[in-house]
């Protein structure tokens, strides 16, 4: 650090007034408005009244969208010109898709923005201030720089102050610091950095005890919570892999059927065919390249997906974290609670020298001495207080000690102060005053004297100078215990003279004059047991190329030896290859980061929640899909900046479920790995479903092509394609998005961002492949049938024509049925698809039997035949229209098998 | 060399709390010596500014700075008579003060502080104060870098100024994307971005150390592809817990006109810490 500062925190108390152009008596009412002019109202929302309005028109700028839109706007015009061919129906059903689409995104959208709402919450609605010499209530938007806070037990903090009196403050700083523990407060100049300071509240944070005044020098945004909440509102999560690569597959298809259509319209006016015909072929050609039922499809797809990830305790928020989760590379997780239980238990008690466990009469003492600097309450639920406070007043009740004894003679407590990583008490114990300080080692390795050892009960007696050999040694000790993955606190103290604490009040800033001269007691190891499914679970992730990375504000070793007990490192693995801290940490740059994090950092010790976001950028700038988990109200940034944001249900905070994406109803690193599987499975079967409705798009686009170019009739409108895209295809697409996951789904790397769903081979498979023969065989029956009938080529027929009615009905009754064959090939890239399963995916069956029912239906039931203005035919050439299931899966089966001769 | 500082002083609260920013830069030169300029133009008694002015003195006391104090009275107008109290040159440093208030107007749109910066007649820091608690001392500063080939030679003579009482400096580099082509770009397009900004920001890096030599400030650098470098700036600097962006101003950027639309306006209505605006002859 440069020279000592001369900020807000540096400076006496009596100088902040005159620099605030402040005085203890308060802003008048006329600087408090002048004031308001100059920085605003203490508000966190940045005022924009046409943001709802911005999103909602948003929605339809899309390529999808607006193709939809303009296609309406066609049908409609050519309804007009010629209202006999019920353009309209086609236009309204256009206008409908691209309205429902818009809608549903815009309220996903819309949903995402709550962690605002969640955020505003933090903060009491009316404040108390100084103001003239009066304490007055007033709106917490209302408050400005130099007004005078009145604090007290309970308050919530309404903008960043200077403490200016403090009677025994204590705030809790969790919502900033992630810090469970509470801190002291002070009203004297300090000189740590501002968000550091003891003299300093902080919006959004609350006082847990005592009372005080301070001074605002920051409102609104400005607040260390107003950058958290500016964070929460502005950053945008980036487009998941799935919103990627359909927006560009719908790009592609936009781009094919717009050009296609441009090109046929062309011809069509060239050679002198009517405006209207040309609108309606070029409508057509549209129509039959856009898959309309497909977003859709994906959306029901998705939430079934979140039905099941639901059941494995994963909650999902926005539907597009369904896939998401399926595509990282990276999971970022916590320790405590997520790879661990949660639930602390002192596991020993060791000798700092000789590093073996002390004997039960020294067990006791030192819980004893622990308990002495520990705050613990006793309710009608059991003990409360912070989890290490509580862990040793249960381990010392197991060990026969009395609990209240220890309460009754503790004459003060000085609370745990998270800079100095300690806290202490005053206690009467064994006839002596005795001051006690707990805390990690680094803190209290400074101020102590001597060191325990020889297990000698009597305080005190047997101790040996803290020379450097007696403090390494006990450093060692200390370090090996971490290394067993033991979180580790020592325990010190000293006998006070009586004379020196009297029997009035103990101020906290004694605490100070009594550190030194300490005699080190013991070392407590304290173990928060990994979950037994996380090993297991972490493999899992290694197994499918997914990297595990865990970030903790522990000390390194115990990250480590987690880590190691996780399998997230290997035992072989040394500390400087796999791990960092977050001071190291925040003296690297980002690209210095990225060379880290490709070298094979996998665990981040010591570091603040504000790190987790430059972890999250150096890996998106990677290049990986990243999901990070957070639970605290500053983990709100992080969460949206991540790919994939899962909060916890049980230990996270209303702002950081509403910043995320996925909520972990159990906590538990299993369940992430859970939804990974989901997440892989769906986009598999998005992938076949895709694949599934393209095929169709084939036999729809031939006619037209046919029609064009030919003296042919159409074999098919656009009630027909609709039909198929909105109507048949969807139930059978929904049940290939049911298919369960596949064995090897956890044993491929994820795909790469790059991948995208529209690939050339799922082109070519689609559309030139299985989409031409089911054009070809469609079409040929069609031409049968009206051969059959008379029909001579480059005769013109009439929609009313039955002969041409019933070769409309062969075609598309062959397209449905043809389909079956295209469902049951889709279940697998390379298996026949009539595997074992086929008849526990009940929607399977119910798509078969819609295709079923439907090819029946165009043909023989009269009101559908007047719907689709199809007709009969024979019951032979609907057997060949059968046959067409035949050919399609067996033809494509014939290719997968090729396909294994190959790769083989 | 280190410039002589002047302050352009209105007698607003705003202008006390950008007064600090003088007083601490002229605390760390070795004049430690401040100029302050008023111009008597009726807003203010006479009375209430040398009060005023005696706080400010009073400060500058206790930091152990010299204050010369000019009061002129009004000749055509507030930025005439300032342009003839304060001398020409790269050896003068002016502080002033952005709008205090936009009230629909911006905060630097029409501003003497515009007029200055544009003028060209001297360097020019004009200050807008979000933060008063900071008192002039911002620890952690944010320099958005415009990718342009002086790099920080313009800012460097401030940055000197500033740097004893600095302990982490920011270099952000956006990537501006055009937002059509952003929402398309490739994995490889986005990578072959960063990689020259990743270059440019190693360039301004041992420009930086050459300069000033491996100093106690910490130094830290990231690129980022955005569609909205001002969204970016804004977000990075709630992100990087900055005290002050630092920013360099050019003819580009300082429309009079539009001025909703500028994206300097746009900084200065969102920031969430103080923000300079900086012109070096």
């Amino acid at each position: 650090m440069n020279e000592p500062g001369r900020q807000i925190q540096n400076l006496a108390k009596e100088k902040i007034f005159t620099l605030l152009h402040s005085r203890p008596e308060g802003l008048t009412g006329a600087e408090v408005e002048e004031r308001l002019r100059h920085v605003g109202r203490n508000t966190f929302e940045v005022p924009d009244r046409w943001k709802t309005l911005r999103g909602l028109i948003k929605q339809f700028t899309n390529f999808f969208t607006i193709l939809l839109i303009v296609s309406a706007g066609i049908c409609f015009g050519a309804h007009s010109i010629n209202p006999e061919e019920s353009m309209d129906i086609l236009g309204w059903a256009l206008a409908g898709v691209a309205l429902l689409n818009a809608l549903f995104s815009f309220i996903q959208e819309y949903r995402a923005e709550r962690a605002m709402e969640a955020l505003q919450k933090f903060l009491p609605q009316l404040v108390e201030v100084r103001r003239e010499g009066r304490i007055v209530k007033v709106q917490a938007t209302e408050i400005v720089p130099g007004d005078l806070l009145i604090l007290s037990e309970g308050d919530r903090i309404t903008a960043d102050a200077r403490i200016v009196e403090s009677e025994g403050l204590m705030a809790n700083n969790a919502p900033l610091t992630g810090e469970a523990a509470s801190v002291n407060l002070t009203a004297a100049p300090c000189a740590k950095r501002l968000t550091e300071a003891s003299n300093i509240v902080f919006a959004g944070c609350s006082i847990v005890r005592g009372t005080g005044q301070a001074l605002i020098f920051a409102t609104g945004l400005r607040t260390e919570f107003g950058k958290l909440a500016h964070l929460s509102q502005a950053i945008k999560r980036t487009p998941s892999p799935l919103e990627q690569e359909t927006a560009h597959m719908v790009r592609v298809l936009t781009v094919i059927a717009v050009i296609m259509g441009a090109i046929f319209f062309g011809y069509g006016v060239a050679t002198g065919r009517p405006l209207w015909v040309n609108l309606v072929f070029m409508m057509g050609i549209i129509v039959a390249n856009v898959p309309e039922g497909l977003l859709p499809t994906f959306t029901l797809s998705l939430a079934m997906g979140s039905l099941r990830m639901a059941k494995k305790n994963v909650l999902v928020k926005s539907l597009n974290a369904v896939e998401a989760l399926g595509a990282v590379h990276v999971v970022c997780s916590d320790k405590t609670g997520t790879l661990t239980m949660n639930s602390l238990s002192i596991t020993e008690i060791t000798d700092p020298l000789t590093g073996a466990a002390v004997a039960p009469g020294l067990y006791r003492q030192t819980l004893a001495l622990a308990l002495s600097a520990s705050e613990v309450r006793v309710t009608e639920n059991g003990l409360s207080g912070d989890p290490l406070d509580v862990a040793v007043a249960e381990r010392f009740t197991e060990a026969g000690g009395d609990l209240a004894a220890i309460q009754t003679n503790l004459r003060h407590y000085f609370a745990f102060d998270v800079a100095k990583r300690r806290s202490a008490g005053i206690v009467d114990y064994q006839g002596k005053k005795v001051f006690v300080v707990k805390g990690a080692f680094e803190a209290l390795r400074p101020m102590l004297a001597a060191v325990a050892s020889g297990g000698n009960e009597k305080m005190g007696e047997g101790s040996v100078p803290a020379d450097t050999v007696s403090l390494d040694q006990a450093e060692a000790t200390m370090s090996a215990m971490a290394a067993r993955g033991l979180r580790v606190i020592v325990v010190a103290f000293k006998v006070l003279e009586d004379d020196l604490v009297t029997s009035g009040e103990i101020p906290d800033a004694m605490q100070e004059s009594l550190e030194g001269d300490l005699i080190l007691a013991g070392l407590i190891g304290i173990e928060d047991p990994v979950r037994p499914e996380v090993p297991a679970a972490v493999d899992k992730c290694h197994g499918a190329s997914i990297d595990v990375i865990l970030i903790t504000g522990d000390h390194p070793e115990t990250a480590l030896a987690i880590a190691r007990k996780s399998n997230i490192v290997a035992p072989e693995e040394v500390a400087h290859a796999c791990a960092m801290t977050g001071e190291e940490l925040s003296s690297h740059r980002e690209e210095e980061l990225m060379a880290k994090l490709a070298q094979g950092i996998r665990v981040f010790a010591r570091t603040t929640p504000e790190q987790k976001m430059k972890i999250v950028a150096a890996l998106k700038a990677m290049g990986k899909v990243v999901a990070m988990t957070g639970d605290g109200v500053n983990d709100a940034p992080a969460l949206k900046a991540a790919d994939v944001g899962i909060a916890m249900g049980r230990q996270g905070t209303d702002v950081a479920r509403e910043s995320a994406q996925i909520i972990l109803l159990d906590d538990n690193f299993a369940s992430i790995v859970a939804g990974i599987e989901e997440g892989r499975c769906v986009f598999e079967n998005i992938k076949k479903f895709t694949n599934y409705v393209l095929v169709s798009n084939g036999p729809e686009i031939l006619p037209y092509l046919l029609y064009i170019l030919l003296p042919v009739p159409l074999a098919l409108n656009v009630i027909h394609i609709l039909s198929i895209d909105l109507g048949t295809d969807i139930i059978p697409s929904m049940a290939l998005g049911q298919e369960p996951p596949d064995s090897e789904a956890m044993r491929k790397p994820p795909r790469a961002r790059e991948q995208g769903l529209l690939t050339p081979a799922l082109i070519t498979h689609s559309y030139l492949f299985l989409g031409l023969l089911e054009g070809a065989w469609s079409l040929a029956l069609f031409f049968y049938v009206l051969l059959a009938g008379g029909w001579t080529y480059g005769q013109e027929l009439t929609l009313a024509d039955p002969l041409y009615r019933s070769a409309m009905g062969i075609a598309l009754s062959t397209i449905l049925l043809m389909q079956i064959g295209n469902l049951v090939g889709r279940r697998f890239s390379r298996r026949s698809g009539l595997d074992k399963g086929i008849f526990r995916n009940r929607l399977l069956l119910l798509g078969i039997m819609i295709q079923v029912v439907f090819s029946w239906a165009t043909l023989y039931f009269p009101p559908m035949q007047k719907v689709l203005h199809t007709g009969p035919v024979p019951l032979s050439i609907y057997g060949l229209a059968w046959f067409g299931i035949v050919l399609i899966f067996g033809v494509d089966y014939l290719r997968k098998r090729i396909m294994v001769g190959r790769e083989r | 060399m280190q410039p002589h500082i002047h302050l352009a002083y209105d007698g607003s609260i705003n202008a006390d709390w950008v007064s600090r920013y003088a007083l601490h830069l002229a605390a760390n030169a070795t004049a430690k010596k401040i100029h302050l300029v008023h111009i008597l133009d009726g807003v203010h008694t006479e009375k209430a500014i040398n009060a005023k002015i005696r706080a400010v003195e009073d400060e500058c006391v206790a930091e152990g700075v010299e204050l010369v104090k000019e009061l002129r009275f009004l000749r055509r107008n507030v930025y005439s008579s300032l342009l003839e109290a304060i001398p020409p040159g790269s050896e003068n440093l002016c502080v002033c003060g952005a709008r205090a208030t936009s009230r629909g107007r911006g905060f630097l749109a029409g501003t003497i502080s515009e007029l200055l910066l544009r003028r060209k007649r001297f360097n020019v820091m004009a200050i807008r104060v979000v933060k008063p608690g900071l008192l002039g001392v911002p620890r952690e500063l944010l320099f958005p870098l415009s990718g342009h080939p002086r790099g920080l030679t313009a800012i460097m003579g401030f940055f000197q100024l500033m740097a004893p009482s600095v302990d982490k400096i920011h270099l952000l580099r956006v990537m501006h994307v055009s937002s059509l082509w952003f929402q398309y770009m490739t994995e490889a397009g986005a990578v072959k971005l960063r990689r020259e900004g990743n270059a440019y920001l190693k360039k301004i890096l041992d420009e930086f150390r050459s300069e000033c030599g491996e100093s106690a400030v910490q130094i830290d650098g990231r690129v980022t592809l955005s569609d909205d470098w001002v969204k970016e700036i804004l977000i990075q600097a709630s992100q990087l817990h900055a005290q002050m962006i630092i920013m360099g101003a050019s003819d580009r950027n300082l429309p009079s006109r539009f001025f909703y639309g500028n994206k300097i306006e746009q900084i200065l209505r969102e920031t969430p810490c103080d923000v300079g605006i900086y012109r070096a002859l």
